[in-house]
């Protein structure tokens, strides 16, 4: 007797099982020995002390402002190597191993091996993520808290009142690790995820991996200026001019997404506070770019021809 | 090859109508954040020459303070071997990659309205008049950057406070009207706590004794920050409230005595004759250096240590 076996779209199952793999994958192509460049970066950037910037306390916001900087421009860089190269990759490399045939022939929808790949991919920047950020994090306490030890102590010897010294450690503090700090790497995060999305849709029409990496580049840096089109666009609409220069940023702004939109970490690094709600919004916004470029990617890699 | 092309266009079609969803979403979200500064401001053509090729390193948002701190430590060679409008280029170029960092704005007016001005005002190889054309030129351009820079973080304190110290420094050009508003500006719009509100409002309180015509104005202050406490109760404070007391011009109803502002005549004397050493012909004199001999007076001053005496 034949029997049928019903194949449901998607599996949690199945999608953990590809996405295991392909974790395990790209931990044995030995990505995480740049987080030993991103640790030595961060303690080198502690010998760095800003000029003019001397006094209680006076020199720590611009000190930490730059560990802040230098440190999610690490992380925004390392991350979008890793979800470019590590994206990139995956399908070919399927392919040349014959993973994929392997795992095609079998009842797996290409919706869960893609979700499956991507998975992978957003597993490992999560662990890196984490691991950067626990460097991170480390860093930027040790170096307020020597602060605060310092500047506690030459306070009480000026014979400061204590409420004064507990107002100032307390603003000393407040440049340190918070929420915000956090919400910065939440920003770093959801930027690598929209990579890793573009690059999954572009590796599957793709001729080549060197071919999806340098339209990931470009599309990325589009993002970087969408936003400039996009207003320049929406100004031009309102002052009612139909130019060739009003028509092309109005396709930059429809194709691209704004990377700019999900910098939510340069306010952290200007020390200011983000509300919850937009970190929901700019959360949501990177969820949708990312949605989009995967149902697209499933539309091109249901019927392709391996 | 039929398939890739209606994949394409399946592809183009899909970006540009979920763009068009998305567009005004995005548009708002990014006013509402660059509003409350949560997103750095966009650049312009005009700003993007101006960087010239940083403009690209720049592009990548987190990349921007890193370089403006690069670049600040490099401007430091610039103070050193006294290339000031190289000096002032760079801050130029600094402020435009992180404009919401107070300090840099801060860093360049100090350049630019101190160590500049100071330059040319003692440049040695120049003509008198060019000295002092040069050294007005730099202070005003420092105050042009310090303005830009409160335009541009409009709730901070520390660029108005600058400001106003900037006008009222002995060392430059003395300019009480504009202090006094530039801290009555700092005390009604600036985001600050009240240690530091206690502070400004004793140098508005400085600035506004030195300024003909607001003596009334000063007396009010200081008879309020007095009435404060203890805390607020400084030898500049109580000298000003006294000297103020002594105007011609200030009608003080309840006029407080000297024991009641300084505790003692001991006290008295030792603050208002520090006041008469540091005159510095703006601060009001009436009737101080009499009040001070009657003391010396009635505290039986040793000659040699009087007032006008050689030795003082």
């Amino acid at each position: 007797m034949k029997q049928t076996r019903i194949t449901t779209i998607i599996s949690p199952a199945r999608i953990c099982t590809i996405a295991g793999h392909t974790f395990t994958q790209l931990v044995r192509m030995k990505v995480f020995y740049f987080l030993v460049i991103f640790a030595l970066l961060l303690l080198g950037l502690q010998l760095i002390d800003m000029p003019y910037t001397s006094g209680a306390g006076g020199g720590l916001d611009q000190n930490i402002r730059l560990i802040k900087s230098a440190g999610f421009f690490a992380m925004n860089t390392f991350s979008f190597i890793l979800a470019l190269a590590a994206t990139a990759l995956l399908i070919p490399k399927d392919v040349e191993d014959r993973t994929l045939y392997t795992i095609l022939s079998k009842p797996v929808p290409r919706l869960d091996y893609l979700f499956g790949k991507l998975f992978g991919v957003i597993a490992l920047l999560v662990v890196s993520l984490l691991v950067m950020d626990v460097i991170f994090s480390s860093i930027i306490y040790l170096r307020v808290e020597s602060v605060v030890a310092e500047d506690s102590e030459l306070l009480l010897k000026m014979g400061k009142p204590q409420a004064m010294i507990d107002a100032h450690v307390s603003a000393l503090r407040a440049q340190g690790v918070n929420l915000a700090l956090q919400a910065g790497v939440l920003g770093v995060f959801l930027k690598a995820l929209v990579v890793a999305s573009v690059a999954l849709l572009i590796s599957t029409f793709s001729t080549s991996t060197i071919f999806t990496m340098i339209v990931t580049v470009m599309v990325v840096l589009m993002g970087l200026i969408q936003a400039e089109a996009r207003e320049y666009f929406m100004e031009q609409q309102a002052l009612g001019g139909h130019t060739v220069m009003s028509e092309v940023t109005r396709f930059i702004a429809l194709l691209f997404p704004d990377f700019k939109l999900l910098g939510i970490e340069d306010a952290v690094i200007d020390g200011k506070l983000l509300p919850a709600g937009i970190i929901m919004r700019v959360s949501l916004i990177a969820v949708f770019y990312s949605a989009i470029y995967v149902v697209l990617s499933w539309f091109v890699f249901r019927k392709k021809e391996i | 090859m039929r398939s890739a092309w209606k994949n394409g266009i399946v592809i183009l079609l899909v970006l540009l109508v979920t763009g068009w969803l998305r567009m005004p979403y995005e548009q708002a979200l990014t006013k509402e954040m660059q509003q409350n500064r949560l997103l750095p401001p966009h650049f312009d053509l005009q700003t993007r020459a101006a960087l010239k090729q940083k403009s690209f390193a720049a592009a990548f948002g987190s990349f921007r303070p890193t370089l403006a701190a690069i670049m600040a430590v490099g401007a430091t060679n610039y103070h050193s071997s006294q290339q000031w409008d190289e000096l002032e280029r760079t801050y130029e170029e600094i402020v435009l990659l992180d404009p919401h960092n107070e300090h840099y704005w801060n860093m360049g007016a100090w350049h630019m309205a101190y160590n500049a001005a100071a330059y040319y005002q003692q440049a040695k190889n120049l003509p008198a008049l060019e000295r002092g054309k040069q050294f007005r030129q730099w202070i005003e351009k420092g105050d042009r950057f310090l303005d830009r820079g409160i335009a541009a973080n409009p709730d901070g304190w520390l660029l108005r406070a600058e400001k106003g110290r900037l006008w009222a420094s002995p060392h430059r050009i003395r300019n009480y009207p504009l202090v006094n508003r530039t801290f009555k500006e700092l005390l009604t719009r600036a985001q600050i706590n009240q240690r530091q509100r206690d502070g400004f409002r004793r140098e508005l309180l400085y600035s506004l004794l030195r300024t003909p015509g607001s003596e009334q104005e000063a007396y009010a202050l200081a008879l309020e920050l007095f009435g404060e406490g203890e805390h607020q109760h400084l030898p500049s404070l109580l000298n000003a409230l006294m000297v103020l007391q002594l105007h011609p011009k200030v009608t003080a109803p309840e006029p407080l005595g000297m024991t009641q502002i300084y505790g003692d005549k001991i006290e008295a004397y030792k603050h208002l004759r520090n006041y008469l050493k540091a005159a510095d012909g703006y601060a009001p004199l009436y009737g101080v250096k009499s009040l001070v001999l009657k003391l010396e007076e009635d505290l039986q001053i040793p000659m040699e240590n009087r007032i006008g005496h050689g030795r003082q």
